[in-house]
């Protein structure tokens, strides 16, 4: 189920809250949104439940205009900040509520709420008050029963405030896993964006009036693309590269609102001859559709790219550039490596370009 | 903070001089209303201080009296009348004592049964609101049996004779009219000719007597009301325009209260000598224009507004104690079936 | 940041709460239970007998059937403004407040008279009129028990039913029902109990009805059966202890205190509907105010000068400075009983509540007053404890009557005292007399407040027992109103009505004081 926010906008009073929001989170993907405190995170994922109503703009699930939809018929799963649990209820009647309302048999309400509970780790609570909890216990049963009913798309609102270190650590990976365990769509909300990396797809910034959602995204979403353009007119040509299933290679793509892929990038770890004994990522695949050039869309890709590997130790990054392409790569603080062309797989000539991670333009083969 | 307060109590009863009293206890119905210097007079001649109090109606005055009997709240009781008497005589709530001090009416000393003394009595009737039964063109009733009149449906207010003194009194009347075989009879007729009947006086008064906006012109009130509504007319009625309201007399029962020492009470002596004082000139003349009864004492005078607008009841349905006693609660619980 | 805090209601209670309570079990105990006991031991001859009597049956019936009725719509009426009082931004809320909820201070003698005034005479008006009476006294308790609850439940608690799939029907069923059903049982029983055992208005309004309370008087007053009478009261006080304590469980176990305060969209249609509904509670009093005004030929303040000493008083003796001096007095000295038993008690109770200190303390709601008051008569009629026609006795009976109601409007108050904060002193090195003038006294201020409220209100407007019981030469300004609606003549109504109004508005003032005060 993939969710489209499109051109959002609300205020209360004198206050304008949102101004022109816009994302997209295709189908299984988990997106952050990141924004300062007081910025309208919240009030976006109320709208996106269904609980407020925008001022202009609508909401699309899998192409669905849900804009008007009551709540309890849009089927989307909400993690409160504060989880909002039901103190009439035990920790397992909580689970199960979203399961009785849609009216599922006693028996499957009781398999999936064992499910669920063994999955956040609390299944011997299943009986106790929830006024017995921790905070970070409350949240794991807010989760679990978010996650019962099997909704379209799930929202987190600051799923991590006020956990210390190795909680969040550890709830990040609850989160994604029972997540991606599902291919459930996921949009959740922080102020902080290192904590969201740990779970996220990608980040949508607040406030920028930004159209186009920059993700990673499972290679399938890219070959389409790839196909369209790095292969155009190559019928036979084969769009699955060497690399693409390793284990530290991301691929990622930009979308628009209406779900279109409009560019991909792959990096995957490849050592490059030219710097040997160094640490280095391979950028292949770098395409934007046909009516989407020039328009910024591949440098942010590259930015986001390069942001993803600070943190994995990677001295130098590399591509194979077509003579069109150069003038990018330069601008993209690319170096051309050596003179020639060298092969590619295309049978097109390509040189080389690198940079180095440390931002230092220049030859580092020295 | 209640130890403090029994410890209070305990000392205060400690002291108490068997003697000459300083002050007597005079308790009465809530609406015993006499002047500030009633009991002036009686201050100076005896140096006894007369202490009121308060607690009810008169009905209520008596469930307290028989309850403590013996050992009363007081030492004079004013407020029991003629339909509690039996009751009061019964629990033995009173010690013997009829006042020949003053020169009282004839007919009323003996129906103290020679335990009390008749203090004032009032006759309970059907006022009528002139005004109203001239614009409908109506003549006003003058017999009981006019009442069952159809030209009279829908037209007549009373109240609960099992919760109210005036209600009690009026069924007292039919039964005394019509007899133990005819009251029910006549019961009947008056609720098909559409009765209304309410829980109390101030009901039937103030909210469907059409006088006060109502629509009913013929209420159960007493024979005094027509002069307090001269009295306290507002805006103010000049002293000769004739009253508001008059009196149906055929309708009249004769309510007679009486006064009496109550017995183990310390002070039986200065206890007679005050009822002595209630039932002298000086205290009987205030009767009329503060409880609106009118007096025992034959010497003592009416005041101008009772001349004028009182009507002169001279033969009232009247019953005795005893029998009110033996017949009033079977005559009250048949009531109620027949009017509920 | 919105968090919540989940109050656990099983804290130990220090040593000096464990006698606490006594003060007031020992009121109740020596005003109530003990006379009521001693009437029955020495009064009744055959206990079976007086069920045979006319009426008597019936009155049991109508006092069951009745109860239920006036209680259903109480209810129906009563929850409609607190809904909105509690959901809604509603502009002039706190007169909103006090129009629903001084009612219930107000004399029975008063607000029965309003009544009258307002209602046409035909042959089933006693009926609606004490249905009607009925709900105007008892929304009161409806509003008071059910807001603070409901306004407390998170908008987003609901938010979150809804994003769970459940329409708007479920999220009543599933979330709000369970959450608000302890508080109004509460309410609807105390409401049932309190108009099963109505007195003042059933006399007053009810021409030919009768509820067992009535009854009591009829059999003790009018037909001299004080047995029967005895009999009536000993069981309607069992019958009504044990409702009382079985139903109205005073609170519920998970308090949520949320501390956010969403913002809530301003509905204009329901603004105005919570308006006419006040209007509505506002007419008797507007009734009552016309009658003061009207003389035989139109209007006329006459009445309004006579009450304040402006004329010379024709109204014989109408000794209107003394009764309202008297009334203060009493008012003054029942609270000053009422007030620190009654918070003491609610200390206690709300750490711990005990079945058994409940069902005492709530033991004058259901008692007839007749029966107290006979059963005073010849329970302390015997040297040196012979308090009978002693002047304090009054305000002491005025103490028991108001302290259940002083103990249930204290204890959600102090509930909602953050426990931490006397611990947080001592680490800070007070001592425990530091703590209590410093920190703990201050807290209670809005019980303190709430508490005296009521006790000086509901004794202002105590009507039945202060009749009852013997006086020496008091008079309180519900007799006065009494007295002189008893009076024929356009003045004496008149005046009479213009003390009533000034009563409806001392004592209603009093309450919304309260509300005014108390944070919700």
């Amino acid at each position: 189920m993939s969710l489209s926010i499109i051109d959002v906008g609300i205020a209360f009073g004198e206050r304008t809250v949102l101004d022109r929001e816009s994302l997209h989170v295709p189908t299984g993907s988990i997106l952050a949104v990141v924004g300062a405190s007081g910025s309208g995170k919240t009030t976006l994922l109320r709208i996106v439940a269904g609980l407020e109503r925008p001022d202009h703009g609508r909401i699309e699930i899998d192409g669905d205009d849900v804009t008007k939809w009551p709540t309890h018929r849009r089927r989307v799963g909400l993690v409160f900040q504060d989880n909002q649990l039901f103190p009439h209820l035990d920790v397992a009647d909580n689970v199960a509520f979203g399961l009785r309302t849609a009216g599922w048999t006693r028996p499957d309400v009781t398999k999936r709420v064992a499910e669920l509970l063994d999955a956040v780790g609390l299944s011997d609570r299943r009986d106790q008050s929830i006024a017995t909890l921790s905070g970070g216990e409350a949240k794991r049963v807010a989760l679990a029963r978010t996650l019962a009913p099997m909704p379209r798309i799930v929202l987190l609102d600051e799923p991590f405030a006020g956990l210390d270190d190795d909680r969040r650590l550890h709830l990040a990976e609850v989160v994604r896993h029972m997540l991606q365990g599902s291919g459930t769509t996921a949009l959740l909300v922080s102020h902080d964006r290192s904590d969201v990396e740990a779970v996220a797809d990608g980040i949508h910034r607040l406030g920028t009036h930004d159209a186009i959602t920059v993700l990673s995204v499972p290679v399938e979403t890219i070959r389409p693309l790839r196909r369209e353009v790095l292969r155009a007119g190559m019928a036979n040509q084969s769009v699955e590269f060497d690399g693409d299933d390793d284990l530290d290679t991301f691929h990622l793509a930009a979308f628009d609102t209406t779900g279109r892929v409009l560019a991909t990038s792959t990096w995957l770890r490849r050592d490059l001859s030219a710097a040997p004994g160094r640490n280095a990522f391979q950028l292949r695949g770098m395409a934007t559709a046909t009516d989407h050039q020039s328009r910024g869309l591949g440098a942010r890709l590259i930015d986001e790219g390069l942001t993803r590997l600070e943190t994995r130790q990677v001295d130098v990054v590399w591509a194979n550039a077509r003579d069109a392409a150069l003038d990018f790569y330069r601008r993209m603080n690319f170096q051309v490596h050596g003179d020639g062309f060298v092969e590619s797989v295309t049978g097109l000539p390509h040189h080389v370009v690198m940079r180095s991670m440390s931002g230092r333009a220049g030859d580092i083969s020295s | 903070m209640t130890f403090s307060l029994v410890a209070v109590v305990v000392a205060a009863c400690g002291s108490s001089d068997d003697s000459t009293p300083d002050r007597l206890v005079l308790l009465a119905y809530d609406s015993f209303t006499p002047p500030d210097d009633a009991f002036d007079l009686f201050t100076a001649e005896t140096g006894i201080e007369v202490q009121i109090a308060l607690g009810g109606d008169a009905g209520e005055l008596i469930a307290k009296a028989g309850l403590t009997a013996g050992n009363p709240e007081g030492d004079v009781l004013w407020g029991v009348d003629n339909t509690l008497l039996s009751r009061a005589l019964d629990a033995e709530v009173f010690d013997p004592y009829v006042s020949l001090a003053h020169p009282l009416r004839p007919e009323l000393i003996d129906s103290g049964a020679g335990v009390v003394t008749p203090v004032d009595y009032g006759d309970v009737c059907i006022n009528i609101d002139d005004g109203a039964l001239v614009d409908r063109g109506i003549t006003p009733p003058v017999t009981l049996d006019d009442l069952i009149d159809p030209i009279y449906r829908s037209l007549l207010v009373v109240s609960d004779a099992s919760t109210s003194s005036p209600g009690l009194a009026f069924l007292l009347a039919t039964i005394d009219r019509f007899g133990d075989d005819g009251w029910t009879d006549y019961w009947r007729a008056l609720v098909d000719n559409d009765v209304l009947v309410v829980s109390g006086w101030s009901d039937a008064y103030y909210t469907a007597f059409s006088r006060y906006g109502g629509d009913r012109p013929l209420v159960l009130s007493y024979a005094s009301s027509p002069p307090a509504e001269v009295l306290f007319a507002d805006p103010p009625l000049a002293d000769d325009s004739p009253a508001p309201t008059s009196v149906m007399v055929d309708s009249c029962f004769r309510q007679i209260e009486f006064a009496g020492v109550l017995r183990g009470t310390k002070f039986t002596n200065e206890a007679r000598r005050l009822v002595d004082h209630l039932v002298s000139v000086e205290f009987q003349r205030t009767l009329p224009e503060n409880l609106f009864v009118f007096p025992s004492n034959t010497e003592a005078e009416l005041p101008t507004s009772f001349l004028r607008h009182a009507p002169v009841v001279t033969a009232p349905s009247t019953m005795e104690a005893s029998r009110i006693s033996e017949g009033r609660t079977r005559w009250v619980e048949e009531w109620l079936t027949i009017v509920s | 940041m919105a968090h919540h805090r989940l109050v656990s209601l099983r804290q130990t209670a220090p040593w000096s709460s464990r006698f606490a309570p006594l003060p007031s079990a020992f009121l109740v105990v020596a005003v109530v239970i003990v006379p009521l006991i001693v009437l029955v031991v020495e009064t009744v001859d055959d206990p079976w007998s007086v069920w045979s009597r006319p009426g008597v049956t019936g009155a049991v019936w109508f006092s069951i059937w009745q109860g239920a009725l006036s209680t259903f719509i109480t209810l129906a009426v009563g929850l409609v403004p607190t809904w909105i009082l509690a959901r809604f931004p509603v502009r002039g809320r706190p007169i909103l407040m006090a129009v629903f909820t001084a009612p219930f201070v107000l004399p029975t003698v008063v607000v029965g008279a309003a009544f009258l005034a307002l209602l046409p005479t035909s042959l089933d008006r006693s009926l609606v009129a004490i249905l009607l009476a009925h709900v105007f006294f008892n929304v009161s308790v409806v509003v008071r028990t059910v807001l603070p609850v409901w306004r407390s439940m998170d908008e987003n608690l609901l938010a979150a039913a809804r994003t769970l799939g459940a329409d708007p029907l479920k999220v009543w069923r599933g979330v709000t029902w369970p959450l608000l059903r302890p508080a109004i049982l509460s309410a609807a029983s105390l409401v049932f109990v309190m108009c099963a055992t109505s007195y003042g208005v059933i006399r007053v309004l009810g021409s030919g009805w009768s509820t067992v309370d009535v009854e009591i008087y009829r059999r003790a007053v009018a037909l001299g059966d004080v047995s029967g009478a005895a009999v009536l009261a000993a069981v309607q006080a069992l019958v009504v202890i044990t409702a009382l304590t079985m139903w109205s469980r005073r609170s519920s176990e998970w308090a949520v205190l949320s501390t956010t305060i969403p913002t809530r969209r301003r509905r204009l249609a329901l603004e105005v509907l919570v308006w006419i509904i006040g209007l509505a509670f506002l007419v008797p009093i507007a009734a009552l105010a016309a009658t003061s005004l009207r003389s035989s030929t139109g209007w006329s303040l006459a009445g309004w000068r006579n009450l304040f000493g402006l004329t010379e008083s024709r109204l014989p003796d109408t000794k209107i400075v003394e009764a309202v001096t008297n009334s203060a007095v009493y008012a003054v000295v029942a609270a000053g009983i009422a007030v620190p038993t009654g918070l003491s008690l609610a200390r206690s109770a709300a750490r711990r509540p005990r079945r058994w200190l409940t069902a005492i303390v709530d033991a004058p709601i259901g008692v007839s007053a007749v029966a107290v008051g006979l059963g005073i008569l010849i329970t302390y009629d015997v040297d040196p404890i012979d308090v009978r026609a002693s002047w304090w006795l009054v305000p002491v009976v005025h103490a028991s009557v108001a302290l259940p109601f002083v103990v249930r409007s204290a204890v959600p108050l102090i509930r909602s005292i953050p426990s931490g904060l006397g611990e947080a002193a001592a680490t800070l090195g007070a001592s425990p007399w530091r703590r209590w003038v410093h920190v703990e006294l201050p807290l209670l201020r809005p019980a303190v407040t709430a508490a005296s409220a009521f006790s000086l209100a509901m004794s202002l407007g105590e009507f039945g027992a202060t009749s009852f019981l013997t006086r020496r030469d008091t008079t309180t300004l519900p007799i006065l109103v009494e007295s002189l609606l008893s009076r024929p003549g356009s003045l004496s109504v008149m005046t009479g009505s213009a003390t009533a109004v000034l009563l409806l508005v001392v004592t209603g003032g009093l309450v919304v004081l309260v509300d005014r005060r108390t944070p919700t």
